[in-house]
This record gives structure tokens, sequence and C-alpha cells, in this order.
């Protein structure tokens, strides 16, 4: 199992003790240089537009630009989850415009509380995500495979019920919810406040619980997980339910600001979503990764969209150039990879986006059947 | 081969009993016999290699003692009593425990997060992980295993082979008393320096009072290492050798033609 390049590496990492600086560098990588690296990015990107582009750097543009991101960092943060333990989920964008529809019909069509209809639509996205999880692990479906094919059943629903019109809030329509949602408290946009509360409760979870370490363990090597008793399914359950419980509530956000549902939601959303967390450096083959990571992902993406159009360019641009650098970045990590000896590392998370089988990219711990129990 | 010539053999005055005891374990798969009623007994601060060329019945051997797979015949006894290993758990249960040759870590995550996957420490009602407590007991048992590691912070992918052999052997004995530690073909991958040191590693089991099965192709380790020498051939025992009392030419003799099987 121990790949050429792997041994060769070992002279380099011969049992002396690193210098301090050097251990700090190597305390580091790979997702700490890698942070360090977007973040500079995101900074040298900022300075840019706010030379150049006229109105950037403006407190308006740049309270705007983080509300729309932070509806698109909601979702983000729970797709990191199932990114880093390996799987995909396509169908957060028609769950967030089908969530949506729920709650515009609860307080339109019914004419219930919007409290009422934001728990309901909180738990409609939930049980999305955990029927995707279901499928996945219990059936054992490919998650891409698995959230294709609800991602097209939850968007054509989502038509179905509307007529693919937007279903309006009633008129003069007030809650207490609405304060918490699309307000502003001190100063500040509800849904910025959101996306922090929850950025702080992900990077808790991560990194500090039981639950981040299984997260981390099961996409890195899900039999070497299975063998120490981790629980491989619920744990991939569990990532499914947190991505499709964060689609709702963003739903709720979204629909509350717009005082309207629209059943067309979701149509660019997902790509956006993901293209944030791997430009953000999430590991395509799980495994690796970090919602600080996913945030300034976001960051960057909801920066090129607002600041391309504030350079005069047309609207259609920011989806090209945002394809470029996912292309570009992707191609950088796998460069990255070789050089570190993960002989096909980049390649599998290729090979899992195409929804080849699992067993088709031999893990470590996969080989060994017998385990699996 | 009754127990007490193996007692004696195992450097004792008095018959003892052994740790772990297989007794005519038979296995097969379909048509292919894997293992013929072959015998193995471990005794205490005793360091085994079990040889044998490919098809001998090693790796189900030691699939059966590690409770991966069931005999269809025979018994293992540990201190004696009659045990069934239903599953790897409960192998560990009874202090067994297995260090297979892919070693099952997570490349990305650190040493202290290998070493504690699947029972990290926590506080606060078991959500959270107790990082400084991990990062403490790690880096204690991978001094006590005299393994020169970097930090238990670095990330397992940076580790040389023998490094990430003792992460494997250093997560298998914290788990619970291990009596009983299995190494499948642990200097397979390695280099020489490197099989050096999971030579030391293995000799620092030992120490603690451990017993060590070592599976390997490499007469020449097994010679720097073990007590004592298993020949398995065509799935049974061949010969059972204090390793002061044969040479590497029989030993390969065993492992090629199975010579005579002689009763030291």
């Amino acid at each position: 199992m121990i790949s050429a390049p792997e041994r060769g590496a070992e002279a380099q990492t011969e049992d002396k003790v690193p210098d301090a600086p050097t251990k700090r560098l190597r305390q580091l990588s790979p997702t700490g240089s890698q942070a360090v690296a977007i973040t500079i990015v995101a900074v040298l990107m900022f300075s840019a537009f706010s030379v150049f582009a006229a109105h950037f750097a403006s407190t308006s543009n740049l309270y705007t630009m983080a509300q729309v991101s932070s509806y698109t960092f909601l979702v983000a943060a729970g797709l990191t989850f199932v990114f880093i333990a390996a799987e995909i989920d396509l169908s957060i964008g028609a769950n967030l415009a089908f969530s949506g529809v729920i709650m515009g019909l609860c307080v339109s069509t019914y004419g219930l509380n919007p409290w009422i209809g934001a728990l309901c639509a909180v738990v409609a996205g939930a049980l999305i995500g955990a029927i995707n999880g279901l499928v996945v692990t219990v059936v054992g479906v490919q998650s891409f495979i698995v959230t294709l094919g609800m991602m097209s059943v939850l968007g054509g629903a989502a038509l179905v019920i509307t007529g693919g019109l937007p279903i309006d809030y009633p008129q003069n329509l007030t809650s207490s919810l609405f304060s918490i949602t699309n307000g502003t408290i001190h100063g500040f946009p509800a849904p910025i406040l959101w996306a922090a509360a929850i950025f702080v409760l992900s990077v808790f979870v991560l990194r500090f619980t039981k639950f981040g370490y299984h997260v981390y363990a099961v996409g890195g090597n899900p039999g070497a997980a299975r063998e120490m008793g981790v629980n491989v399914r619920w744990t991939k359950f569990m990532c499914f339910v947190v991505t499709g419980t964060l689609c709702g509530l963003t739903a709720v956000l979204e629909s509350n600001w717009l005082q309207e549902a629209d059943p067309g939601a979701g149509s660019t959303f997902t790509l956006e979503v993901i293209a944030a967390i791997i430009i953000g450096g999430v590991a395509l083959y799980g495994g690796a990764g970090s919602v600080y990571g996913t945030l300034i992902g976001t960051i960057i993406t909801g920066m090129l969209g607002t600041g391309l159009v504030l350079l005069g360019l047309n609207a259609n641009w920011p989806e090209l150039v945002e394809g470029v650098i996912i292309i570009v970045v992707v191609t950088i990590g796998i460069g990255i990879n070789k050089r570190r000896g993960r002989k096909g590392a980049g390649l599998g998370g290729v090979r899992r986006l195409l929804g080849t089988p699992k067993n088709a990219v031999p893990s470590v711990g996969q080989q060994r059947a017998p385990l699996g129990r | 081969m009754t127990l007490g010539s193996r007692a004696e053999s195992a450097g004792g005055n008095e018959p003892r009993v052994p740790v772990l005891r297989a007794e005519g374990i038979t296995k097969s798969y379909g048509n292919v016999q894997a293992l013929l009623g072959v015998n193995v007994s471990l005794y205490e601060r005793e360091i085994v290699a079990l040889v044998g060329d490919n098809g001998a019945g090693k790796s189900t051997l030691v699939s059966i003692l590690a409770g991966v797979q069931r005999a269809d015949e025979g018994a293992l006894f540990i201190n004696g009593e009659p045990v069934t290993l239903q599953d790897p758990s409960a192998a560990h249960h009874h202090g067994i425990v297995t260090v297979f040759q892919d070693l099952a870590l997570v490349n990305d995550r650190d040493v202290a997060a290998n070493i504690f996957l699947g029972r990290e420490l926590t506080r606060f009602g078991g959500l959270v992980v107790n990082r400084a407590q991990m990062l403490n007991e790690a880096e204690a048992i991978i001094r006590r295993l005299q393994v020169g590691l970097p930090d238990v912070r670095t990330p397992v992918k940076s580790l040389s082979g023998g490094q990430r052999q003792a992460v494997a052997v250093a997560r298998a004995i914290v788990r619970g008393e291990a009596r009983v530690v299995i190494m499948d073909e642990p200097t397979a991958a390695l280099g020489v320096r490197e099989s050096g040191k999971v030579i030391d590693l293995i000799r620092a089991l030992k120490e603690e009072g451990r017993t060590v099965l070592v599976i390997s192709h490499n007469i020449e380790s097994v010679f720097d290492l073990a007590d004592r020498v298993v020949v398995l051939r065509l799935g049974r025992n061949v010969a059972d050798r204090r390793i002061t009392e044969t040479t590497h030419e029989e030993v390969v003799s065993l492992i090629v033609r199975g010579t005579e099987m002689v009763v030291p």
C-alpha cells in the first residue's frame, strides 16, 4: 500500500527533529498553508477590485455582497461536511428551491404563521438530506447518482407545485420571524449574522468534536475508519442531513428576504456552492479541507460576480471566469498532490464525480472486504 | 509436539501456559484447503515469526487469530481458556490486536488523530474531543515505543514507512490490554534502515511484556528478531524451531521443500 513515491519521500522525513520554523510550517501543511494561500488570493482580489472597480468598496456594495455570499456560504458550510466525507450532494439548489416553496405554501396558500412555515421548510430540507443520506449509505447508491436524481425530482416538484411561478408572500405580512431572518440586528443584516453563527458552529463541530474527527476519517479512509469502530454510514448520513437542514434554513432566509418563494431559485446555486468549496481547497477525494477554506472560497466567488460586473463586464462573464478558476485550482491541486506522492488522488475525485463505483478507486481499507462487517 | 517441549523451547524451566494457542486449525475455501490442522502456541514475552511461501496459509491463520474469519475446525485458547472470536472486537477484548499490512491509517490526519481513531478521548459528555489529552497520551506512547517521530501533530502521510508502522502499532496497543500483537509483513515495503526501526519497535513491544507474532517473508529479519520460528507449508505445520537451534538454510529449505517436522 505504500506507493513508490511515498517511499521516496522517506529519506526526507527521517526522524530527525526539525528545527522550530520547519516544524511550524509542517504543522500548517497542507490544509494550513492552503488556507493561507487562498486568503492571500482573496485579499489581492479584494484590493484589485477596490482599486479598479468603482463603488466596489462602498459600504452598501460590501453589505450586498456579504448578504448574497451569506446564502451561498450557509449551504456551502454543510456541503463541506459532505465533501470531506468523500461524497457529493448535487440536490442542494433544488432543495433550496423546494424548501422555499414549502415556506411559500405555508404562509401564502395555507396562511400559516411564518414561524410554522419556517419550521416546515427546515424540516423539509432536513428530510431531503436524510433521504439522500439513506439511499447513499443504506442502499449503497453513488451519491452523485442519488443526488442528481433528487435534484430533478425536487426541481420538478417545485415547478409542478407552483406552476413555475414564484409564490408571493401575502401583502403586509408581518412576523417576529422576519426581524431575525431578513432584518438588521444592531445594524448588521441578519443573513450575515446567520452565516457567522453557522461558520463558528461548523468550524467547532468539524475541528473539535468526535463527529468532526469521524467525518475526516470516513472521507480519508473509510475502511480504516470502519475497522476502528467508526460508524461510517451514520457519519455520512449525518453529513447529508446537516447539508439538507442548512438548505432549508437558507431557503427560509432567502424567501423571507425576497418575500416570495422562487421555484427556480436553485438552478445556478448548486454550481456556485460547489465552486466555492473547490476554490476553498476542500479535497475532491475527501478527507481534507476546512470550513474556513469554504468561507474564503465563497467570498472569492462572491467578489468575482459583483466585481466583474462593476468593472463594466457583461453579467454573464463571472460564470465563465469562475469556471476557469475552478479548472485552474483543481489542476494546481492535482499537481501538488502528484508532487506529494498522492498518485491519482485528484483523479479519484474526478472518477467519483463521474460516479464510477467506489471500488474502482482502491482506497486502502476497501481492499480488505472481510473486515467490512 | 507436546506442550511441555514447547514451553521449554520458549525459555522457561517450568511448563508454561501459552498466552495464545491455536489447535488443529482447519479452514477451506470451497475446494481450496487453506489450513489443515495447524497448531501454534505463543508464550508471554516472546517474538514468534510465522513464515511460509505464498499460499502456505499464513494470512488465513492471521485472519482467524484476528477474529476476521472463523476456522472450520480447531480451537483457540487464551491462557488455557477456550475462546471463540466472532469478530475483530472479540479478539481485541481478549487482548489480541492485529496490525495488517495496509496499516489502515488516515493519511490526511495527524498521528494523534490516527492513534485515537474511533475512540477519541472526549470531555463534556463525550461530544467534544479532548485534544490536549490525546496529544499527551499519543506522545507518551510514541516515546515508550522508542520510535523517532517529529511531532504527533504531523499528518501521517508525511511519515516514513517505519514511522507509519509505529503509528499503527501504537494505535493497536492503546486499545486496551494488548497481550498479543500480530503484525502482518511489517517490513515488507520498507528499506533496510526503516526495517531496522520496525525491528526495534517489535523488540520494544516484547520489553513491555507483550507477545508478538510476526508474519514475514524476510528470513534475514526473522533471524534478527524472533525467538522462535513457525513454518507453514501448503496449510500445514512443517516446523517450530527456536531461532538459536536452526539456520537460514534450514528455514529456507523448510519453506520451500517442507522437510519433515522435527520436534526440538
